[in-house]
Order: structure tokens, then C-alpha cells, then sequence
């Protein structure tokens, strides 16, 4: 019976014949119990290398370790000045003068920000200072010298190309490693005994590695950190945790030059501020002018009716395929990984590229598949990559010829960044063709290219007094070295991030993380942070243990591999998705056709499948709002084209969607708030169009919800997009129709405007929703290791289950305040809201009641997402009220089926 | 198969098998007939179990809950109260005060029978500490029901069980939905909705046969 069994087994294990002698030494016939587990060990050990090796093949070869370069000194500063010029010459290169102004800057002991578009040399700007300092001495220093601090673990290993090639150019002999998560621990402690003189790491591995009670020894010999990238880092709260570890960087070594290298934001000196502490000599230095960018657009063909909603605009897959086929290499960026997913399988499906010259690149994607295309695009061997934001950022590793942006870009400042991707080289021109989702957002791509002539870029603002941020560090440098409470308040409240925090807020996190805040007190079962005689220490060893695994504020759901049935792993997706298919079904992943066989161990296992049909996963991202610069200019667009003092080959290919909207309703200009009352046959919807993104609609919505819901128990659906908002209303109800405009004003008033919004979401799911981030960052919940064992299991609830806990039992919770903060903040952009309140007051009201759905109604009405639903009814009505809707569907389906 | 034959201010009336049961909107099940009050996966403890692994969840929730339970107890006059597995989360310490709360409230109602079907959060460790004031057992047979905590179908009876924490989303069209617990019942057995006041759900799917009685805000809602 069991030879029977473990046959194939056996027929499997053949194949690997030098494995199979080996098992067959162990072999105890008279105990099938042991062979069936060695059996099975044996066969997950070989789909475990045989995994390996796959990985190992797909991830591209390190480049081959060169023999080191002798140490070569200089006497005097201004003779390694030379060298330098030597080498830029040596390779035909100009020296800029903000290369020249960086390096003096960083002689001379001052910190400061390096701004200059991508592909100017701002690496070397900010990186030669430091090798120039170390041919001074006589032989290659020792100890860790330069921290280099990279947004993306997917950089370092180019970034260390790019860093150890200069240097062995300028024959500095200098040691530099990378640190990320994939680093192994055997080389992380190599790294401890024997430091490299500089480290390639990200913000979460420096938090890590203060984490360490020897963490601050290493860092004696350390006199400069340079963040690359600072602007993607700087408006999230990646950039408030690097912040801090600055400030304790600093604190350990006085003195430290804290550099920055960004893209070009508006608001330059606070971008500096946030990054150099209270260091009032920040040298802000500006790179070489932009270069030009052309945006360009692929406009339907005139047989081809243009979509008046949707997100996916694969209908003009041929035309983008047709600008792909224009030769050299092409980006094809898109707003979402689903989307990347869809646009990869239409253009492949066009076959004129070879399987081998297109590819697939999104976060999602597993590492080594990662690296293998980026390697094949830097090798020239890929014709065509359509990526997400995955591909926004690079050292200039990876030049192309040319540029697509499927859907609108949201913002002047990601346009030029993607833009920038190519025409790398200084001085030359960049291209950008931008592929419209549906009819309105050819109005966009007029109004970004408008935008960028009148150069009005974004700016990025860091978050402040982020306390789960704060507390989450507080018990990281409680595991490494231990603080004070005064001396770490002044060190906090040195950065920028949380100059404003109160004593109240200080002494809430230290309670919090000592005795789990308020609601705690008397347990004495609670001990994170220990107070021992005033230094803060924790010793719990299973404490810090989940709390190194936990370290980083990039929240995401519980995440699921993907992998072949003998290893060979694909990447991940959200473990709801997966849950949601039962083994059969097929799906669309890294470009594939995909079957699941089985979900085990946090692996859902699959096949190639050999259908075609298949849903593509779902991946919950934050969808980014168009700018408030990109929206003006929308508005100011439409006024042109009414006025007819604007032109673009865009605008022309949609006046007739255009003209539809002014005959059937009308076109709002800047000075004009567009109200549309309009009965569809789910109900009676209220469409405002106040163009001010969709976050703050999303607030505004529930406020007028609110307002509205107030006079009358009413349900609501919410609905949003970038241009407006609908109300819509699921009975009958004639008087919301009739409202007026003095009815309407009310809805609008800026009074009680916090008040009204925090009630509202109050009933809303969104401050519940934005808590999820702050419990994980807050070490509230623990997403536990993949396969761990049910210790983890038991303190596992989610997030949801938590706020309402607190609600309850901890209303003061300050974490609490904080997802409500958040909410207003970030969430519903409260600013935003106000200042459209504001100018509402101001505007001219324009309520139209059409008869239909028109051109800018129609998106929202037909927007798929889930909206948010706004209630003032108790449970029991809307559950009737539900079931009888449902009823009154089924009733028609089945009248409908008799009259057949 | 149950039928709907009441509908009361909060509590709904089902017939089980011949028996009158009352859904309550606290979660649990009122068998009139024969004074027995039912509660599925009540994981006293669970909040200490966070602590002491440095989550800070506020003290106070298993006392509300056993508080909660006994209140429905008292208002129903049950004199049998029958917990369907998962009374305790972990191990608790015996510094965790609800204990003693716990121990109190039963002691002040003595004439009360609490029998208590093992389930797999209530290791032999966590009974110990409970040991004298409950019955343990690992099922319970009362003609027509038969009491388990992991559902399934038994030869013997209806199966009341819990284990599950079942919670179900109504939607109507793509925009209106509303997620909340669920009695849960089949052909050949009912699940109960979790009782505790820190337990999370599991979203189930139906199949037709099913009955599904929503709870929330005071009131018991077929769907």
C-alpha cells in the first residue's frame, strides 16, 4: 500500500539520483513512518534549493569583486580637487559648478539639500566630498564613515556600483556595503566586527541596526549621512522615522554633515529644514536647469468612440504598441499594479514583440524577478516594461529612449519624474506620451502641459507629531542604547517632524510604551519599555525580538506568496485576494495565466493554467489624489477652451464630449461651483463638481452627507473621483431634489466645519480604516511571521477589532486622536476642504437639473470602487430597507422571466 | 430547519427541531423550555494574553463581558447557562483580575449550572485554574440538540456549536453593504456568534439552505 502511495515519489527522487543514494542510506524499512516523513523533508529540502537555484539564476550575478585598488594619497585638498576634475575630464565630462559648490559646501563642514533633475550627476555631487577627505590620509580609513540612506532596497546594489566606481576612479581605496533586508546575518555581523567605510541602507535597516545595544559603537567614526531621493521620502512617515534616527545620528556624532539629494519640489527650504534639524547653515544647492519636457498624447482614432469613464483605456493598446514599435526602449507606466497586470497581457497579446524584449516590473513582483529585468533593461535587451511606481526611482542606471504614461499622471511633479526617465543624458530633451483611461482625462493632459509651462509644481509636506511613529522609536533605542526622558524630548522635538510636540503628547508616549497608557495601570503584566532608575531599557527578550521584526511604517495587508508547486516563487498579493479563490481558479500574475493548485503555509501554490479567462488581483493601494496645481489648471482649461483661447489636439478630439456637457448641463470655469440634480435608476443623485481631488471630495461628501442626513433619517451613497462628488439617495425622496440654492448654502458653511467632519466619520468607517496603519506602526498589531507558530497566533486581532476595543474602554487614547488627526489631515486633505469651502462661498452656483447623465457625471456614476455609504437610519431600517430592495430585484427577475 | 415565529423587540423567536429558541441580541441563545441559556467563544483573558506580549489592550473587557453574560442570565431567569467552547483564551495569570470578578458572579448565583464544552483555546492548563467553579466536558447531549464547539453534523441531535465567529456581509448592488455576526443556522446545526467582547469575525459564505439572523444595535434580523 505505502510503495504504492510514495511511487511517483520514488520516480521523482530518481531524477535526482545523487539525493536518492543519500536517502537510501537512511532508509528503515521496518518504520514506513519514518521513511513517509524523510520522504517528505527530503522533498521540501528539494523544492526549497531547487527554489534557490531558480532564484539565484533569475537574480542577476553580482558584479565580479575587482581586485582593490592601492590606496593612493594626496597632500592637499585642492590636489584631490584636481584628481577629481582629471577623472571627469579623463571621461569627457563637464564638472558643474553645483558639483564644485557641493563638495566646497561639504569641506567646509556644513550639511545641506542638493536639488537637480535626475541624470545630473547629483550622486557624485554629494558623494566625491567624502572620497576626496579620505585621500587625504595616508592610508584607507577604517570604521564607518558614510551612512548612504536609499528609499529603495531594489537601488543599493546600483547605487554601490555607482558609488565604488567613482572612487576606485579617484584610487581611494574604500570599502562600501549595502544593509538592507536581504541581507544575510552572517555578513551583517561581518559588518559589525569590520565596518566598510561607507553603508548602503534604508531608512528600516538604520532603525534596525539602532536597535542593537552596540548599535552607537559602530557609529563613532561616522561624520556624514546622505539621503538619496529625500523627496520621496520626506511627505510620508518613512521620512518622520528617518528624521529621528537623524537626530539620534547626530546626537551620537556632533558635527555630522547630513546631506539630501532631491528632485525639484516648490518647497525646497522646508524640505531642507526636515532633513538638517536645527542646523541653521544648510547650504541649499541647485543642480543644473531642467531639461525640457515634451508631452505628447495618444488620441482615439476616428473610428474609435472615446469611453466617457473606466481606468483601463486598453482600447488604444494598438496605438501605444505602435509608439512602442518606434524603436529603442519604452517605459510604460501605470497608475496601479492591476492595471500594469492588464496593460502587459494587451500588449503582449498584440505580438509584435518578441516573449523575450517585453516585461513585466511592479513592488509586487519577487525581488530576483525584479532585479532580472531591471538587469535586461540596463543591458539593452528589453524593448518594453510596463511598471508602476516600482520603476519612478533609480540612479541613472537605466536609461530609455522613451516614455508612457497610461492614465492621468495626478501631478506635475510624477509626470517629470517619469518624464526624466528618459532622455537621460544632461541637456537632452524628455519625452513623455500620456495614453488617456477615458474621455476627461484628455483635458488633463492640456492642463499638465500648461502646468509645466508655467512651471507650478508640488510641493511635499512631512507629516507632524506622528506619535505612533514616535513610539515605535522611543522602543527601538530603548532595545539599543537606552534613553532618558529629557534628553530624548530635546531630541525629538529637534526635528521637524515633531517640533511641535506638547509635554502632554511626550509624557502620553513614554506612559504608553512603559505602561500601555492609561487604561493599563495596575497590570503589572504589561512591561514593553522598562523604567530602570530614569534610563528606558527594554529586556524582555521575545518583546524585542517581535519588535525588530515589526520595525518600518510601510504598512500593507498580510501578504501571500506565490509560488510554482516546486518552488520556484513569483511574488505576493494580498491574502484577501487569494482567500477569495477556491484551487481551480486561474488569475493573472507577473504576466502569466495562473491556476492555484493549493494555499499552504502562506504560499498559495500554483500552475500555468491553460485557460485564458481570469480575474486580476486587487492590490489596496492609496490612490493619489489629483493635485490641487493639475485640478486649477483643469478648471482654467475648460475656461479657455470655452473662450476659445486655448488649442490642443486633445481638447480637439473631445469637443464634442465637451459641447455635450454645456448643451445638457454647462462647463464650470474656475470662478463656477457646478451642482447637477439627476435621477438614474438607482435613485435621485446630487453631482457637485468642486475639482478639488478626491480626498478632499471624499470628505466633503460625508460632510454634505452629514449636513444633509441631519434634517431627515436618510441613507446615502458616496461616490468620488477627482472632479466631484455624488450624493445619491436610494428612495424616492422629491425634496432632495428640489433643494435650492439657499437650502444648499447651509451644506457648504465653513462653521463647525472640524466638528461636523469628525462627526461624520465618527458613523463612517474611515477613521477605523486609517487605524490600521498606526496599531501596526504602533506595534498594536503584530503581522506575525509567515508559518510561526500559534503563540503569534493568539495575540493576533485586527486592527478594526482594536479601535473599537479602545473606542470603548481608552477613549482618551492619544493614538486614537491621532487616526482622527490622520483622517483629517492626509485622509480628507482638511486644508483642502477648507479653503474649497472658502472659495465656494465666493463662487457662482451653478445647479442644473439635466436629463440625463452627462459627460462629467457619467465617470462617477459608473465609478465600480466601493463608495463609502453615509447613514442616519438605524440598523434595523437599513437592513429592512435592504432586504426589501433585494426582494422588490428578485420580484422583477422573476416577473421579468414569466413574460418571457 | 428552523422557522421564524416571533418577532419580539430585540430577541427573535425560532422553532428548532420542535423547540422554541430565542435568538438575543447579545449573542445568545434562550431555550426556554428548558431554562438553558447558550454563549459560543466568550476567550476571557484575551486582552492580558496582549499584554503580556507588550500590546497594550485596556484592561477591563473579559469583566464586561462575564457581566454581560450573567446580566442576560438574571433577565432570562436561566438556570442553566451553556458555554460552547472557547471560555478562556490562553493560560491565564493569576494576577488577572477577572478571575475573581468571574468566580463572585457565579458564586453569587448558585442555584446556576455552568457546563462548559471544551474548546481548543481552553488547554488543560487554562481549565485547571477554572476547574471548581465549571463542568467541563467535550460535548453535551440534550435531546434534540447536541452541544460541540467545532460544528459539525452529528448523527445524534441538532448541533449547536461556535468556534467559527461567524459574521456575514448583506450587500445590495455594488455601493450598500453592512457586515455584522450572524447565527448561523444550517440543516443539521446552528453556529452561534462569538460572545466575547474582544473577538473578531469570520466572514462566511452561505449556501441557500442556510438561515442567517443578523445582530446589531439591540435587534435580531433574519437576512
Amino acid at each position: 500500500m505505502l510503495s504504492v502511495k510514495f511511487h511517483p515519489v520514488f520516480l521523482a527522487l530518481t531524477a535526482y539520483s545523487s539525493t536518492f543514494v543519500k536517502i537510501t542510506g537512511k532508509i528503515n524499512p521496518a518504520r514506513p513512518g519514518d521513511l513517509t516523513a524523510q520522504l517528505r523533508r527530503k522533498r521540501r529540502q528539494q523544492a526549497q534549493s531547487q527554489a534557490a537555484t531558480d532564484a539565484t539564476q533569475a537574480a542577476p550575478k553580482p558584479p565580479p569583486e575587482l581586485p582593490p585598488v592601492p590606496h593612493q594619497p594626496v597632500a592637499t585638498l585642492a590636489d584631490a580637487i584636481a584628481r577629481t576634475e582629471q577623472w571627469y575630464a579623463d571621461n569627457q565630462w563637464q564638472v558643474f559648478d553645483y558639483q564644485r559648490d557641493s563638495w566646497n559646501a561639504w569641506h567646509e563642514g556644513r550639511s545641506g539639500l542638493i536639488h537637480s533633475p535626475t541624470g545630473s550627476g547629483k550622486t557624485l555631487a554629494a558623494w566625491l566630498g567624502a572620497v576626496q577627505s579620505a585621500l587625504l590620509k595616508e592610508r584607507a580609513p577604517t570604521g564607518l564613515q558614510v551612512l548612504w540612506i536609499t528609499p529603495l532596497r531594489a537601488l543599493a546594489a546600483d547605487t554601490r556600483e555607482q558609488l565604488q566606481s567613482a572612487s576606485r576612479a579617484m584610487q581611494a581605496e574604500l570599502r562600501i556595503e549595502t544593509r538592507t533586508g536581504d541581507t544575510s546575518s552572517s555578513h551583517r555581523s561581518r559588518q559589525r566586527s569590520k565596518p566598510p567605510f561607507a553603508l548602503i541602507t534604508t531608512p528600516e535597516s538604520l532603525s534596525v541596526m539602532l536597535s542593537y545595544a552596540d548599535g552607537d559603537k559602530g557609529f563613532s567614526q561616522l561624520h556624514t549621512v546622505v539621503v538619496d531621493e529625500w523627496h520621496e521620502l520626506l511627505g510620508s512617515k518613512r521620512g518622520v522615522q528617518l528624521q529621528l534616527c537623524l537626530a539620534r545620528l547626530r546626537k551620537q556624532s556632533p558635527g555630522l554633515k547630513v546631506w539630501g539629494v532631491s528632485a525639484t519640489l516648490a518647497n525646497l527650504p522646508q524640505a531642507m529644514d526636515a532633513l538638517i534639524g536645527s542646523d541653521s547653515n544648510g547650504a541649499l544647492i541647485c543642480g543644473v536647469v531642467p531639461k525640457s519636457v515634451v508631452v505628447e498624447s495618444i488620441l482615439p482614432g476616428d473610428d474609435q468612440r472615446f469611453r466617457w469613464s473606466g481606468h483601463l483605456g486598453l482600447q488604444l493598446a494598438e496605438q501605444v504598441m505602435s509608439v512602442v514599435g518606434r524603436g529603442g526602449s519604452t517605459l510604460v507606466f501605470t497608475n496601479t499594479r492591476a492595471q500594469a497586470e492588464l496593460w502587459f497581457q494587451a500588449l503582449v497579446q498584440l505580438q509584435e514583440l518578441a516573449e523575450d524584449e517585453i516585461a513585466l516590473h511592479h513592488g509586487s513582483l519577487d525581488l530576483a524577478l525584479r532585479h532580472q529585468i531591471e538587469q535586461r533593461l540596463r543591458e539593452g535587451q528589453l524593448r518594453c516594461v510596463v511598471c508602476t511606481s516600482s520603476l519612478d526611482l533609480g540612479v541613472d542606471f537605466s536609461p530609455v529612449d522613451q516614455v508612457v504614461q497610461i492614465g492621468s499622471p495626478k501631478g506635475v511633479a510624477r509626470l517629470l519624474q517619469r518624464a526624466g526617465r528618459s532622455g537621460h543624458q544632461p541637456g537632452a530633451v524628455s519625452r513623455i506620451v500620456c495614453v488617456p483611461t477615458h474621455a476627461f482625462e484628455l483635458v488633463e493632459i492640456t492642463a499638465v502641459r500648461k502646468a509645466l509651462a508655467e512651471n507650478r509644481i508640488e510641493s511635499r509636506i512631512t507629516p507632524a507629531c506622528c506619535l505612533d511613529v514616535l513610539s515605535q522609536h522611543l522602543v527601538t533605542i530603548a532595545m539599543g542604547s537606552g534613553f532618558t526622558a529629557d534628553d530624548m524630548y530635546t531630541e525629538v522635538t529637534s526635528t521637524a517632524a515633531f517640533a511641535a510636540l506638547g509635554e502632554s503628547q511626550w509624557r502620553w508616549v513614554l506612559d504608553f510604551i512603559t505602561r500601555g497608557g492609561q487604561a493599563l495601570k495596575g497590570y503589572p503584566q504589561y512591561h514593553k519599555v522598562i523604567d530602570d532608575n530614569g534610563t528606558y531599557k527594554v529586556v524582555n527578550k521575545s518583546i524585542a525580538q517581535r519588535h525588530r521584526m515589526a520595525i518600518g511604517t510601510i504598512v500593507s495587508d498580510a501578504q501571500i506568496n506565490i509560488a510554482f508547486q516546486r518552488g520556484k516563487r513569483l511574488g505576493s498579493t494580498e491574502e484577501s485576494f487569494i482567500a477569495r479563490l477556491k484551487p481551480g481558479d486561474t488569475f493573472q500574475f507577473a504576466g502569466r495565466y495562473l491556476e492555484l493548485v493549493r494555499v499552504r503555509d502562506m504560499t498559495a501554490q500554483v500552475k500555468k493554467a491553460s485557460r485564458k479567462r481570469s480575474t486580476v488581483p486587487r492590490w489596496r493601494g492609496t490612490q493619489m489624489p489629483i493635485s490641487t496645481q493639475l485640478a486649477d489648471s483643469v478648471l482654467e482649461t475648460l475656461t479657455a477652451w470655452q473662450e476659445k483661447s486655448i488649442e490642443s489636439p486633445e481638447l480637439q478630439s473631445i469637443d464634442d464630449m465637451l459641447q455635450l456637457q454645456q448643451r445638457w448641463s454647462t462647463i464650470p470655469g474656475p470662478d463656477d461651483l457646478l451642482i447637477e440634480f439627476i435621477k438614474t435608476r438607482e435613485g435621485y443623485s446630487l453631482f457637485c463638481f468642486p475639482f478639488a481631488g478626491r480626498l478632499a471630495h471624499e470628505g466633503l461628501a460625508m460632510l454634505l452627507a452629514y449636513r444633509l442626513s441631519r434634517q431627515f433619517p436618510m441613507t446615502l451613497n458616496l461616490q468620488i473621483n477627482d472632479y466631484g462628488l455624488e450624493l445619491q439617495c436610494t428612495q424616492p425622496f422629491d425634496d432632495f431634489v428640489a433643494l435650492a440654492e439657499a437650502e444648499l448654502r447651509p451644506l457648504f458653511s465653513t462653521e463647525h466645519l472640524v466638528d461636523d467632519i469628525l462627526a461624520s466619520i465618527n458613523s463612517g468607517e474611515i477613521a477605523r480604516r486609517q487605524f490600521r496603519g498606526i496599531a501596526r506602526i504602533a506595534g498594536l498589531v503584530f503581522n506575525g511571521y509567515p508559518g510561526k507558530s500559534k503563540s503569534a497566533k493568539q495575540v493576533q486581532a485586527s486592527s478594526g477589532l482594536i479601535f473599537d476595543v479602545l473606542e470603548n474602554y481608552d477613549a482618551d487614547n492619544l493614538l486614537l486622536e491621532q487616526a482622527r488627526r490622520e483622517v483629517l489631515e492626509q485622509q480628507l486633505e482638511l486644508r483642502r476642504i477648507e479653503s474649497c469651502l472658502q472659495s465656494i462661498g465666493d463662487k457662482r452656483w451653478r445647479i442644473m437639473q439635466p436629463e440625463r447623465l452627462t459627460p462629467l457625471a457619467f465617470p462617477l456614476w459608473a465609478e465600480s470602487v466601493q463608495g463609502q455609504t453615509f447613514s442616519s437610519e438605524s440598523f434595523q431600517a437599513r437592513i429592512t430597507k435592504m432586504l426589501a430592495q433585494l426582494e422588490s430585484a428578485a420580484q422583477q427577475t422573476l416577473d421579468h422571466a414569466s413574460g418571457d | 430547519m428552523p422557522a421564524v415565529t416571533e418577532r419580539g423587540v430585540g430577541t427573535l423567536r425560532v422553532d428548532c427541531c420542535g423547540e422554541a429558541l430565542s435568538l438575543l441580541p447579545d449573542k445568545l441563545v434562550y431555550w426556554a423550555a428548558k431554562k438553558t441559556l447558550f454563549a459560543a467563544d466568550v476567550h476571557a483573558g484575551k486582552e492580558q494574553a496582549f499584554n503580556r506580549a507588550g500590546v497594550p489592550i485596556p484592561a477591563g473587557i473579559s469583566e464586561d463581558t462575564f457581566s454581560l453574560l450573567m446580566g442576560a442570565v438574571d433577565q432570562t431567569g436561566a438556570e442553566r447557562l451553556v458555554i460552547l467552547g472557547d471560555l478562556l483564551h490562553t493560560v491565564p495569570d493569576l494576577s488577572e483580575t477577572w478571575q475573581v470578578h468571574w468566580q463572585s458572579m457565579l458564586a453569587a448565583r448558585e442555584q446556576l449550572c455552568t457546563q462548559v464544552i471544551i474548546g481548543n483555546h481552553d488547554s488543560l492548563a487554562a481549565r485547571r485554574r477554572l476547574l471548581a467553579s465549571v463542568e467541563w466536558t467535550t460535548e453535551l447531549l440534550d435531546p434534540p440538540f447536541v452541544c460541540l464547539h467545532q460544528p459539525c453534523e452529528d448523527m445524534r441531535g441538532f448541533v449547536l456549536a461556535g468556534h467559527i465567529h461567524p459574521v456575514w456581509q448583506l450587500s445590495v448592488g455594488k455601493r450598500q453593504r453592512i457586515t455584522a455576526p450572524v447565527f448561523w443556522f444550517q440543516q443539521q446545526l446552528a453556529v452561534l456568534p462569538a460572545f466575547g467582547l474582544f473577538t473578531g469575525g469570520y466572514r462566511i459564505e452561505r449556501k441557500k439552505t442556510d438561515r442567517l439572523y443578523m445582530v446589531g444595535e439591540g435587534c435580531v434580523i433574519e437576512v
